[in-house]
C-alpha cells in the first residue's frame, strides 16, 4: 500500500484509507481512481500526486 | 430630547446629530442611528469629543436620565449600557441583518454625488463581507450575492461612481478588504470588454469577482493573518481556498457554474505555473483570467507589515516586465488601460 503527497496543497492519498468522501473506497490503488477524481483538499487533479512510501 | 454625549459613550442605537456640514464627514447624512461600531471608531477618527445625541429617537436610554435612577434595577439587562469588554458577543448574521441598510441606501440614492456614493458603497460593501465571512452560511452566501447584485448594477450603469470607487480602494490586509477590491477591479476590467456583448450574465459576474477569496474561510486563521511572507507548508495550506470556495459555493447553490469557476480559477496562469489545477492558457476561463489579473494588482498595491505597497504604475510595469507568462497579454492591455 502507498502514500502518495499532493504536490499543492500537502494533503495525502493514503491507499489503505482511500477518499470515502470522493467516492474512494479504502485499499483503491491511485492508478485505478478515476481521472475526474480531485484532490479533496485543493481540487488538484491526479498528476499532482507524487509518491512519498511504499510498502 | 436632545443631550450632548462625550464619544466615549456613544452606543449602538443612538440616534446622533454630527456637528460637522455634510462635506467635512464620510457619513451618508449628518443626523442618522448608529447601527454599527465602526460608526463610532469613524466619529471618532474626525477628532470630535462630543457630538448631541437625540434620544426621542434611539433606540437606548439617555445615560444619566434622572427617572432612570430609580427604574434602573428593572431594565432588562440587555438595555443596560455595558463596557465594550463585557458586551455581549457580535449577533450571529443572518440573511436579515447581513446586508447593511446603509448599502441598499446608497446604491440607490440618485441625489448623492459620486464621490460620496463610492465611499458609502465602498465601506458598506466591506462591512457586509466582513460579516459574511465571519458567518458564511448557506443562506449568507446568498443574501450576500444578491446584494451584489446591486452593487455590480450600480459600477455598470454609473461610470462616474464607478471611476471613483477605483480610486479609494483601501489597503489592509484583511481579506474582506481585498474582496470589495478585487470585486471592483474585476468588474471595471470586465464591462471594458463585455460592454458590448449580452452574452455574460454581469450580475453573477460580480458576484463571483466579490466571493473570489471566500475559501479562505477554511484555511487555518494562523495563516492568513500571519504578519509575514508564507512559507511552503503554509503556502500549501493556503492554495486549498480556491476549491473550498468553489465546493462553498456549489453546496450554497450559489451562483451559476461558469462563475463559481471565478473562485476555483483566479490563481491559475497562462503558463500553467499557478494552482491547483495547473490549466494552461484558453483552459482557463476567461473570467478567471479576469480576477487573476485584478487579484495580483491589488496584492502588489496593498501594504503588508514585510512590504510596502506599490503605486498603480509600479504594480502594472512589474506584472509586465516580472510576469509575462502570467497573465493574458491581451486581456491585460486592457486593464492598463482602466489607470489612463
Amino acid at each position: 500500500m502507498r502514500r502518495y503527497l499532493c504536490d499543492v496543497c500537502g494533503y495525502i492519498y493514503d491507499e489503505r484509507l482511500g477518499d470515502p468522501d470522493g467516492g474512494i473506497a479504502p485499499g483503491t490503488r491511485l492508478e485505478d481512481i478515476p481521472d475526474d477524481w480531485v484532490c479533496p483538499e485543493c481540487g488538484a487533479t491526479k498528476a499532482a500526486f507524487i509518491l512519498i512510501t511504499d510498502e | 430630547m436632545k443631550q450632548k454625549v462625550p464619544v466615549s459613550d456613544l452606543r449602538v442605537g443612538m440616534y446622533v446629530e454630527l456637528p460637522l456640514s455634510w462635506t467635512e464627514h464620510n457619513f451618508l447624512r449628518s443626523k442618522f442611528k448608529l447601527t454599527s461600531p465602526d460608526q463610532i471608531v469613524a466619529i471618532r477618527s474626525h477628532g470630535l469629543h462630543e457630538v448631541t445625541v437625540d434620544f426621542a429617537r434611539s433606540d437606548v436610554p439617555p445615560p444619566s436620565a434622572p427617572q432612570a435612577l430609580g427604574e434602573l434595577e428593572y431594565v432588562s439587562h440587555s438595555d443596560a449600557i455595558v463596557d465594550p469588554k463585557d458586551a455581549p458577543p457580535p449577533p450571529l448574521w443572518n440573511p436579515d441583518t447581513l446586508v447593511p441598510v446603509e448599502l441598499r441606501e446608497a446604491v440607490h440614492d440618485k441625489r448623492l454625488a459620486p464621490e460620496q456614493k463610492a465611499q458609502a458603497v465602498y465601506r458598506h460593501s466591506r462591512e457586509m463581507m466582513l460579516r459574511m465571512l465571519d458567518a458564511p452560511s448557506a443562506e449568507n452566501i446568498r443574501a450576500s450575492k444578491e446584494a451584489l447584485g446591486s452593487v455590480t448594477d450600480m459600477i455598470l450603469r454609473d461610470d462616474q461612481t464607478a471611476r471613483n470607487l477605483l480610486r479609494i480602494t483601501a489597503h489592509d490586509f484583511y481579506t474582506y478588504t481585498h474582496s470589495v477590491n478585487v470585486g471592483i477591479i474585476s468588474l471595471m476590467l470586465a464591462k471594458a470588454l463585455f460592454k458590448d456583448s449580452d452574452g455574460h450574465d454581469m450580475q453573477e459576474l460580480g458576484a463571483g469577482f466579490f466571493l473570489h477569496d471566500l475559501g479562505k474561510v477554511k484555511v487555518d486563521a494562523a495563516v492568513i493573518n500571519k504578519p509575514a511572507r508564507l512559507d511552503e507548508t503554509e503556502m500549501r495550506r493556503m492554495r486549498i481556498h480556491p476549491y473550498q470556495g468553489y465546493k462553498l459555493l456549489r453546496d450554497a447553490d450559489a451562483l451559476t457554474e461558469e462563475c463559481r469557476i471565478i473562485v476555483m480559477e483566479h490563481h491559475e496562469l497562462m503558463d500553467g505555473g499557478g494552482y491547483p489545477k495547473r490549466i494552461k492558457g484558453d483552459h482557463i476561463h476567461i473570467y478567471g483570467r479576469i480576477c487573476c489579473i485584478a487579484d495580483v494588482f491589488d496584492a502588489l498595491t496593498a501594504e503588508r507589515s514585510y512590504k510596502k505597497a506599490m503605486t498603480p504604475f509600479d504594480a502594472l510595469t512589474l506584472m509586465r516586465d516580472k510576469m509575462p507568462n502570467h497573465f493574458d497579454r491581451p486581456l491585460f492591455n486592457r486593464f492598463v488601460e482602466l489607470f489612463r
